[in-house]
């Protein structure tokens, strides 16, 4: 009893000096891990932010600039804008994460099948990638959009649908990798199954990579999500969105240009935190940069 | 004495594909019908230049890529390949030992696992006989103890190679090949790997098919030894008649290379060479496949094909010279 | 008696003006009209088509109003637009028989086309046909009366109506019934690069996207017409548009219209950056309000839930909520008709029709005693579409979602659609609730204003039918007499504020800027007419001063 407890302990302590060692070795990395800490917070816990709601409209209140009872100024129906950028990053991150990580679940499980089978299963799949990757991603999305029509669902689809073809090459290309390594053969020698092998040889050894591309991706998809709200295509009016607020405020920005600032912030800070989180995160997986 | 592996007209070609439907143009003959035996608790050597076929032979032999014709007979048995898992008898008696001893180790698993992953597969063995396996084991390829729970780069070449070995080892097998085991590491440690690999063989009996593209390392623990050029063995014979007597231009190229540590017999020896670069295995010359780089290429050379005989007991080769 | 001499003396306007028109006017030059120069505009986007016929968009219109021409023309001169300022344009002169039921006009000899192929009744016969058919045309039901269109020579035609229609020669006005070439019948409608007409410019060149470039047509039939050399209209959007005429790259605001009147910012912004611009804002007749759909079943099908969603609006921060402010439209609280128009209800009558004339807590009580009568105590929701590339209307739509929720408890979800669409959609009723113009051909006419609401009518987008209304309608179409006309008129209007097949929100704006010396000939500055705006006279716009000087300036 006591063992275990003191074993806990042990690994507490590690951790904890784990956490250290990263703030020590990757102060990007930290303030990216701190603000998205608090666009995450802002996003889990709204209501804490601020206790007006984003949606309400109040005429007599239009386009007043930031002052104590509007921290972020008020929009042209009169709608707080501190709590739209509050609400707003429920919005990106709720698309943004639910996109990647659909992205790279799809992705990467279809990446490493594709990978490991080969041959003509492997040549259709990557011809199909082909076509998708021929557009840029945003392209892709925007016809997604324009062909299911705007809805919240919709945009994390038609961001997943852009970007899966990229994770799907990057875990193909490291599974094809893998598959021609030393160590794949050895278990093939010892025995292993195809199922085992893609199971504990080769998809644990894709993580790193696909992680670290899937965390960098993550600033795109933010960033994929206020392209098409600024097109008019991403989640529909009254959710607030950085992305929308920003490209409807545009033509007020010489008469109230805290409306284009601060969902210009929000959507900096979000891409900031995910780019720089991103970076260290390859700083660690990287083989090349492990210390012995 | 026993025969425990024997090859008869082992082929295995690759086939050369082009455009985007991937259309075959041709064939790369790795290997372009071996044969040999390999008797049990001998060392079989190979060597061969670079791209020679040799490590396609290996894998061939240990069944993880099939081959294109030929039989491979494993202790008195016809093997096959088998697309899913290899066949039972192969994973409980043959095991192999490569190249590269850190890419040869999944980075992401610790040693302990990495050596029981045999046994853990055959599913025969509880916990606490693997773990009385593995310490055996330790003690045996010259590993501490507590090696079990590190990752793999935290171990340093040698160190890795002798886990490989371990891994080889711990289904107490008949037959290993090793591919190159000791051309990654360190001038200084490939003795010991060597030694290491002759005194397990020692102790339990087990052969090896020792590939190396490098004589003067096959020498110290091969008991027969094969020199292979572009996919096909021109020349196999015991390891003492072949350092003194050999009988085939490209072995004698292969020997003048290795440095003599001597200056005086050093300076005094002939340096036979071998003219230009090994030629494609997709184009394979007419004739005697060495003919364009043999120092000794007569016009029949490049016209027929010589016969692989045995010129004196036990040393066999394949030239026109010889006839 | 009274009608007979009515007519004379339309007759007589007519001639009158077409002698003005033909006269050379402009060969003497005392006022020092300047001959020359290019007037570059803007429109969205490039034009679908060069159907003036199908299309109320201004994207065709301002590219047809210079290569088409009309039979008549609403004078370019003068802002009102009445049967009593209707001049010639292809016709020289017309006569109108003393029933009223047959109209005889006399076409100009020696008019040619771009191609030069002569203009002769034949081409007439076939557009006008055209525009009377409604499968191809959008405002076949203004000339529902014509019952027949002859031809008695090359230069005489006849149009025969079922009745007496003096609202007729309004709506054979460019840029609407333009007159396309017989002999390219086939072409016309389906390329989007044969421009051929009779108009003062010819297409000279276009790059998709960029720009369609028009010359001068120096065999136009008015001699000495037009004064610019080039006519230009670019494809840009309107924030952009707004920077570009800003910037001294554009003479005057997008394609003349809906530019200005979509965001108070823009005015501001002109206001600001080009202080000696000309803004002009002019009502325009139709209005813009949110149609109820009747092909959806659903609570609004309810009288009395429309009449509660009605009162609670407060009609003066709705018009705050559209633009930003009330700089753009400064009317609040409008009607289906222009208050002005003869026959209108009054402010008065439609402030009490839609209760505006209780306190707001009155209103909110009234309607949400209409909402518990319908059995919708506690709400109901449904869901609003509008074109996603104009901010007003969402806005509006937005301001109402929160009025309706606070005060009624209705969850209206608003979805911004792409134009492509958006237009199938509200055409086929395919909506709960529907943001969008009354439409009107020239926001002059009674027939008009009463026309989008009848039954089968395609501008009538919520497809509401009421047989009561569809006879007086009937009725107001075929009354000779004014004031009898005003009083059938008036009582269809009091169906349609009792029914409320549609919220009118405000009366429609319609707003550009342009440069300070653009001018319509002979010495006038810019005439803006309403609906119409200027694509009738871009034959008489000239520059005072240079283009040169409004670029350098800049
Ligand atoms: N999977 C494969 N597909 C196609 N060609 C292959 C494949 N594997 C090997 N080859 C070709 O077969 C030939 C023999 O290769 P192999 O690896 O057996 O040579 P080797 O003698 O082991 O060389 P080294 O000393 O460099 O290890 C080479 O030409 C190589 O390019
Ligand atoms: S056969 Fe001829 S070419 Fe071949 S090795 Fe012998 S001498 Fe050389
Ligand atoms: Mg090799």
């Amino acid at each position: 009893m006591n063992k275990s407890l003191q074993k806990k302990e042990a690994r507490m302590k590690k951790h904890i000096q784990r956490l250290g060692f990263f703030f020590r070795d990757e102060p990007l990395g930290t303030f990216g891990a701190v603000l998205f800490l608090i666009v995450l917070s802002m996003a889990i816990a709204s209501p804490l932010w601020t206790e007006k709601s984003p949606t309400d409209v109040s005429i007599p209140n239009v386009f007043k600039p930031p002052s104590s009872e509007f921290w972020f100024g008020s929009d042209n129906l009169g709608r707080d804008v501190w709590s739209r950028f509050v609400y707003g990053s429920r919005t990106s991150l709720l698309v943004g994460l639910s996109s990647i990580l659909l992205a790279s679940v799809a992705g990467g499980i279809l990446g490493i099948f594709s990978g490991l089978i080969g041959g003509k299963t492997d040549l259709i799949i990557q011809r199909i990638m082909d076509a998708l990757l021929s557009m840029p991603a945003i392209v892709l999305a925007i016809l997604i959009m324009a062909v299911l029509g705007t809805s919240v669902l919709n945009t994390i689809l038609a961001i997943a649908v852009a970007y899966f073809p990229r994770i799907n090459r990057l875990t193909r290309s490291t599974a094809i990798s893998l598959r021609e390594s030393l160590f794949v053969e050895s278990a093939i020698v010892a025995g292993a199954s195809k199922i085992r092998i893609s199971i504990m040889h080769v998809a644990p050894n894709c993580i790193a990579p696909w992680l670290v591309y899937a965390t960098a991706l993550l600033g795109t998809a933010f960033l994929a999500e206020a392209t098409l709200s600024f097109l008019g295509l991403g989640v529909p009016p009254p959710i607030p969105s950085w992305g929308r607020d920003l490209s409807e405020n545009l033509t007020n920005f010489e008469f109230a240009p805290w409306l284009c600032i601060f969902p210009g912030l929000g959507i900096t800070m979000a891409v900031f935190a995910a780019n720089f989180l991103g970076d260290s995160m390859r700083n660690i997986f990287d083989p090349r940069l492990k210390k012995a | 004495m026993d025969t425990i592996l024997k090859i008869d007209q082992l082929k295995k070609y690759f086939p050369v594909t082009k455009g985007f439907f991937k259309h075959q143009i041709g064939n790369v003959k790795a290997v372009d019908g071996v044969s040999f035996t390999v008797e049990k608790g001998k060392t079989f050597g190979l060597v061969g230049e670079s791209g020679c076929g040799k490590t396609t032979l290996g894998r061939c032999i240990l069944q993880t890529i099939p081959p294109t014709g030929g039989k491979i007979i494993f202790d008195g048995e016809e093997i096959f390949y088998d697309s899913m898992t290899r066949q039972k008898i192969l994973i409980a008696k043959m095991q192999a030992v490569f190249q590269d001893p850190y890419n040869s180790l999944n980075p992401r698993h610790r040693v302990r696992r990495i050596i029981a992953e045999p046994l853990v597969i055959q599913g025969h063995f509880n916990r606490h006989e693997i773990n009385d396996r593995l310490l055996m084991l330790y003690g045996m390829v010259g590993l501490p103890e507590d090696i079990g729970e590190r990752y793999p780069h935290m171990l340093s070449g040698g160190q890795q190679q002798r886990v490989c070995i371990a891994r080889a080892m711990v289904v107490q097998p008949d037959f290993i090949v090793c591919d190159e085991p000791v051309s990654a590491l360190d001038v200084s440690i490939r003795a010991q790997i060597i030694n290491l690999l002759i005194s397990l063989q020692k102790r339990t009996e087990v052969s090896y098919l020792f590939i190396s593209h490098d004589l003067s390392v096959v020498h110290h623990i091969s008991d027969i030894i094969a020199v292979m050029y572009l996919g096909k063995i021109v020349e196999i014979s015991p390891k003492t008649d072949l350092y003194e007597k050999p009988m085939h231009p490209y072995t004698r190229v292969l020997l003048s290379a290795i440095p003599i540590p001597d200056p005086i017999l050093e300076k005094k020896r002939v340096n036979v060479m071998a003219k230009g670069e090994v030629p494609s295995a997709v184009s394979i010359p007419s004739g005697c496949r060495f003919h364009p780089r043999c120092p000794e290429a007569m016009k029949k050379c490049s016209r027929e094909e010589p016969v692989f005989r045995e010129v004196t007991p036990g040393h066999w080769a394949q030239c026109h010279l010889l006839n | 008696m009274e009608k007979k001499s009515m007519l004379k003396i339309i007759m007589v306007l007519g001639v009158i003006a077409c002698m003005t028109a033909v006269s050379p006017v402009l060969a003497a030059d005392p006022q020092g009209l300047v001959r020359g120069g290019v007037l570059r505009l803007a429109s969205a986007s490039d034009a679908a088509n060069y159907d003036s016929h199908m299309t109320t968009s201004g994207r065709t219109h301002s590219h047809t109003c210079a290569v088409f021409n009309g039979l008549v023309r609403t004078d370019p001169l003068k802002k009102e637009v009445s049967a009593e300022n209707i001049v010639p344009d292809l016709a020289e002169r017309w006569e109108i028989s003393s029933d009223g039921k047959t109209y005889t006009f006399y076409l100009r000899k020696n008019v040619k086309f771009h191609d030069g192929h002569p203009f002769t009744a034949k081409d007439v016969k076939y557009s006008l046909d055209k525009f009377r058919d409604p499968k191809r045309s959008a405002f076949a039901a203004n000339v529902a009366p014509i019952t027949n269109i002859g031809i008695i020579d090359d230069y005489t035609l006849k149009i025969q109506l079922e009745y007496a229609y003096p609202d007729l020669l309004i709506f054979l006005c460019p840029p609407y019934a333009s007159i396309y070439p017989e002999h390219l019948k086939d072409v016309s409608f389906k390329s989007t690069d044969i421009l051929v007409g009779t108009g003062p410019f010819k297409f000279k060149s276009k790059v998709p996207g960029k720009v369609s470039i028009y010359e001068r047509n120096p065999d136009y039939f008015i001699k000495g017409l037009p004064y610019l050399d080039r006519y230009e209209v670019y494809s840009l959007k309107f924030p952009a548009a707004v920077d570009a005429f800003i910037g001294g790259r554009l003479d005057c605001g997008p394609s003349m219209r809906a530019y200005l009147d979509s965001d108070r910012a823009l005015v501001l912004k002109v206001q600001k950056h080009a202080p000696e611009a000309v803004i002009g804002l002019e009502p325009s007749g139709a209005s813009r309000g949110a149609f109820f759909s009747f092909v959806h079943k659903g609570p609004w099908n309810d009288v009395r839930v429309r009449k509660a969603m009605a009162m609670v609006i407060d009609y003066r921060d709705l018009a705050i909520a559209s633009y930003g402010g009330l700089e753009v439209n400064p009317v609040v609280g409008a009607g289906l008709f222009p208050f002005y128009q003869k026959g209108a209800w009054t402010k008065e009558e439609v402030d009490k029709a839609y209760g505006r004339d209780q306190s707001m807590s009155e209103r909110i009580a009234v309607a949400k005693d209409l909402m518990s009568q319908a059995g919708y105590a506690n709400g109901f929701a449904l869901e609003a579409i509008v074109r996603s590339d104009e901010a007003f209307r969402k806005n509006v739509m937005l301001y109402c979602a929160d009025v309706w929720k606070k005060s009624l408890n209705i969850d209206l979800s608003v979805t911004p659609l792409e134009r492509s669409i958006f237009f199938p959609r509200r055409d086929t009723g395919e909506f709960d609730v529907v943001n969008d113009v009354a439409n009107t051909m020239t926001g002059s006419s009674a027939i008009e204003f009463l026309g989008t609401f009848v039954s089968g009518e395609t501008r009538n987008y919520g497809k509401w039918s009421n047989k009561e209304y569809d006879d007086l309608f009937e009725k107001v179409a075929r009354e000779q007499d004014p004031q009898k006309r005003a009083e059938l008129s008036r009582q269809a209007q009091a169906i349609f504020y009792k029914e409320i097949p549609y919220i009118v929100f405000e009366g429609a704006v319609y707003g550009t800027a342009w440069r300070p010396d653009l001018m319509t000939g002979p010495v006038k500055d810019l005439v803006m007419q309403p609906v119409f705006t200027n694509y009738v006279s871009v034959d008489r716009i000239w520059f005072k001063g240079t283009a040169e000087r409004w670029t350098k300036t800049k």
